[in-house]
């Protein structure tokens, strides 16, 4: 799973420190997620959304799914 | 560039289980040196013996309750991660030295293992597998 949780971290100039203070997680676990060595579960997920005011798809993307869908989509529109 | 290590402003349920696993450990200790000096003057028998040996078995469990307290409390899942997977190393690695050893000892190889190794491992296992998580996760200070 990717996400851009680093640049909007950034946009906001929170440090890590800050977000993990907020999120009440501990900065290992913002960097391990911000690094990709780590996927959030759906709860922390909608929670680090809610952060940012903005929605999960919005910073989360999974690749794999985005393009598992766009070859359904094709393949739709091929038939 | 200075880093900031996991243990450094750890959360209260880390702080928890830090304080009961020395509590636990010396508890242990103590336990085995109090039981191996009455074994030495007294040396027990019958149901004694048996009330004796299942003494230490309650520090163990207690050892492993804390960690189960620990995995409640923790609010931060990927720390209780790091702890699972910590804990499923360490037993992988305990498993497949006592297997390991039984086989050997089955196929007329060798003797049985001295006792409490299997404890001792399962630890040290512990020990260096979260040893190089924190490592691994260290994360920069001005990040």
């Amino acid at each position: 799973m990717l996400n851009n949780l680093k640049l909007a971290r950034a946009n906001k100039e929170w440090s890590q420190a800050e977000m993990a203070e907020m999120l009440e997680i501990s900065r290992q676990s913002v960097h391990a997620i911000e690094t990709g060595k780590y996927d959030p579960s759906l709860p922390l997920a909608m929670r680090i959304a809610r952060l940012f005011g903005r929605r999960v798809e919005d910073i989360f993307k999974d690749v794999a799914t985005e393009r598992e869908l766009e070859l359904k989509r094709q393949y739709a529109q091929a038939k | 560039m200075r880093h900031r290590f996991p243990w450094e402003g750890s959360s209260a349920a880390a702080q928890m289980l830090a304080v009961a696993m020395v509590l636990n450990m010396a508890a242990f200790g103590l336990m085995m040196w109090g039981i191996a000096s009455f074994a030495e003057r007294h040396a027990p028998h019958g149901a004694m013996l048996y009330v004796l040996a299942a003494l230490p078995t309650f520090a163990i469990c207690s050892m492993l309750f804390a960690v189960a307290v620990y995995l409640h409390r923790e609010r931060d899942e990927f720390q209780r991660m790091v702890m699972v997977r910590s804990l499923l190393i360490a037993i992988a690695g305990t498993l497949g030295v006592s297997w390991y050893v039984s086989m050997v000892r089955g196929l007329g190889g060798a003797k049985m293992l001295p006792p409490f190794v299997e404890f001792a491992v399962f630890w040290v296992l512990f020990g260096v597998v979260q040893m190089v998580q924190v490592y691994a996760n260290r994360v920069r200070l001005d990040a």
